[in-house]
């Protein structure tokens, strides 16, 4: 993608945190936003972002690729393995 | 004139003002993150602090977030319940910072791009501005 930084970085807040508010605010109107699930989620979001944009200047890009990848195959087999387990327990 | 570079005075000026823009939009949305995550602390802290056996017994702490719990999403009970200093209207009020931080960054941005004198974005911002109350105004109503 040859796009320039700045209109990548510009379209991405405007798509990306204007959408996710917007759905934020009407999940939350409807009261399906749990104060006491949410809290601990966004402050470890934001202390998490500040952590990584700090990094991310000193980190190669390879690297950064290996740990997503790596976090991301955690995740997908916790998942997979919660979804067996309820299954089986079923 | 005392600009550095005479030739091309118009570029310039618009690239401070860009500058400051940017500047500003990157001050509002940190103000608005450490604001808001500060309060969302504050509030939990504030709940474990009135209910102390949160942090003894495991069932009072899945209580708390079990489906189905009530909690505050209008802006009366937020406001009656806050009044009372209750943890959860604390952190119900951060959470309500941190999605109104992205809404301001799109309003200061529509007065951004007047200041620049940049018509078509000052339509484009509005339009994103308008369509984003649109869909608060419409979740509500359906809620």
């Amino acid at each position: 993608m040859r796009l320039p930084i700045k209109v990548s970085t510009a379209t991405s807040n405007f798509m990306i945190g204007v959408t996710a508010a917007a759905s934020a605010g009407v999940y939350f109107a409807r009261g399906d936003i749990d104060p006491f699930i949410a809290a601990p989620v966004a402050a470890g979001v934001l202390l998490g972002s500040v952590a990584g944009s700090h990094l991310l200047g000193r980190l190669q890009s390879r690297v950064v690729r290996i740990v997503f990848v790596v976090v991301l195959l955690y995740v997908s087999g916790e998942m997979l393995w919660r979804g067996v387990r309820w299954n089986v327990a079923k | 004139m005392t600009k550095t570079n005479p030739s091309s005075p118009a570029p310039a000026s618009n690239r401070d003002k860009a500058r400051q823009v940017e500047i500003l939009i990157s001050t509002l949305l940190r103000v608005g993150v450490v604001t808001s995550l500060t309060v969302v602390v504050a509030g939990t802290v504030l709940s474990f602090f009135h209910h102390p056996d949160y942090l003894s017994s495991r069932d009072e702490l899945a209580r708390l977030t079990k489906p189905g719990a009530a909690f505050p999403h209008s802006a009366g009970d937020v406001f009656s319940e806050l009044k009372q200093l209750r943890g959860r209207a604390v952190v119900v009020l951060g959470l309500l910072l941190l999605i109104a931080t992205p809404v301001m960054r799109v309003a200061v941005s529509v007065f951004a791009f007047i200041y620049e004198r940049d018509r078509a974005f000052v339509i484009i911002t509005a339009t994103v501005l308008a369509l984003l109350l649109l869909s608060f105004a419409l979740g509500k109503a359906t809620g």
